[in-house]
């Protein structure tokens, strides 16, 4: 098969690897985004090649790059949300789409655990896509993330305190039998 | 064009049925995404009597992210630039889809009533703000005068 060079009548240029530079350029990271589908990019290799650009553009790109780092919460966090029935409503109405939990034929709802005391109920529907990107209640901005990792750190420290205490008993129990 | 949400089409009644103090808001015939905005500067600010244009867009992701909006009528304020664009943070960091185009309208309409210096998106209206704010709102109210004209 010929190729593309011999149908065009041109020289094949073997493209070198500029070595001299010490930083990545933008282009090798673009790249790298466009050849390595598996691997999801570096914002910071992103952002440093970009420091190495000069002008206020690229800082500007390096802070929204910086700040992009809004997380959203996963499938399963969203499968785990309190489910509420519809009976227990009265006229409400879902603050996304602003129609009437009751008017829907089939409605799934759930209630955020942002400690409000009524509690901030939504279309599972209309939350779930928010929620995706980010981690924040749309109605008091309280950040579910935060409250997911202060959970996780406790309940790791008490499976640690547990582990610690079984451990201890185990060397008392040794001590009795030996 | 996809078929315009449900959503959409409440705000949009609403806006037209009940109306904000102050602003008015319409849709443009060939797309309905489009609004056409009115807005009356805030009593007792620089900005009082005047008529402001704006523009607002409503993206397709929206309500998931924030509209975009923008002042076509020229005026002097820390807080938006030469090409009308608005530092705003519920119209960037801070939004969240419980917010509406009306409660937008309404944060606009308080930035217009009490502008930020310290958090400036026009550089060189800020800078003068804080030298000197009385004569800042000077030409505040001048641009006002001129530029923020009841259409005919």
């Amino acid at each position: 098969m010929s190729t593309y060079e011999d149908e065009h009548n041109i020289t094949h240029r073997q493209t070198t690897p500029d070595n001299s530079r010490t930083h990545q350029t933008l282009s090798s990271v673009i790249n790298s985004f466009i050849t390595t589908t598996t691997n999801a990019p570096d914002m910071n290799e992103i952002a440093q090649a970009l420091q190495s650009m000069e002008g206020s553009i690229a800082s500007q790109l390096v802070e929204t790059l910086h700040n992009e780092k809004k997380q959203g919460l996963d499938d399963s966090y969203l499968d785990n949300l309190e489910r509420v029935n519809v009976k227990d409503l009265g006229d409400d109405d879902c603050p996304i789409c602003t129609n009437k939990f009751q008017d829907d034929k089939h409605p799934l709802i759930v209630k955020l655990p942002c400690g409000s005391k009524k509690g901030h109920i939504f279309d599972l529907d209309c939350i779930g896509p928010w929620l995706k990107m980010n981690s924040t209640c749309p109605l008091c901005r309280f950040d579910l993330l935060d409250l997911q990792k202060q959970r996780k750190e406790k309940l790791d420290k008490e499976l640690k305190q547990l582990r610690d205490e079984d451990s201890e008993e185990e060397e008392e129990d040794w001590d009795v039998y030996g | 064009m996809a078929a315009l949400p449900k959503r959409i089409i409440k705000e949009t009644e609403r806006l037209i049925s009940d109306p904000v103090p102050g602003i008015t808001a319409y849709p443009d015939e060939a797309n309905l995404r489009a609004f056409t905005v009115t807005m009356n500067g805030p009593d007792s600010s620089p900005y009082e009597k005047g008529i402001f244009d704006l523009e607002l867009y409503l993206p397709d992701d929206y309500p998931m992210c924030p509209p975009k909006v923008r002042f076509l009528t020229k005026i002097y304020h820390p807080n938006i630039d030469k090409l009308g664009r608005i530092c705003l943070d519920v119209l960037k960091d801070n939004w969240s889809p419980a917010l509406q185009i009306r409660t937008i309208l309404l944060s606009i309409q308080a930035l217009l009533a009490s502008p930020n210096p310290d958090d400036p998106l026009a550089n060189d209206v800020a800078d003068d703000w804080k030298k000197d704010e009385p004569k800042a709102i000077e030409v505040a109210k001048e641009w006002t005068a001129k530029y923020a004209k009841a259409k005919e």
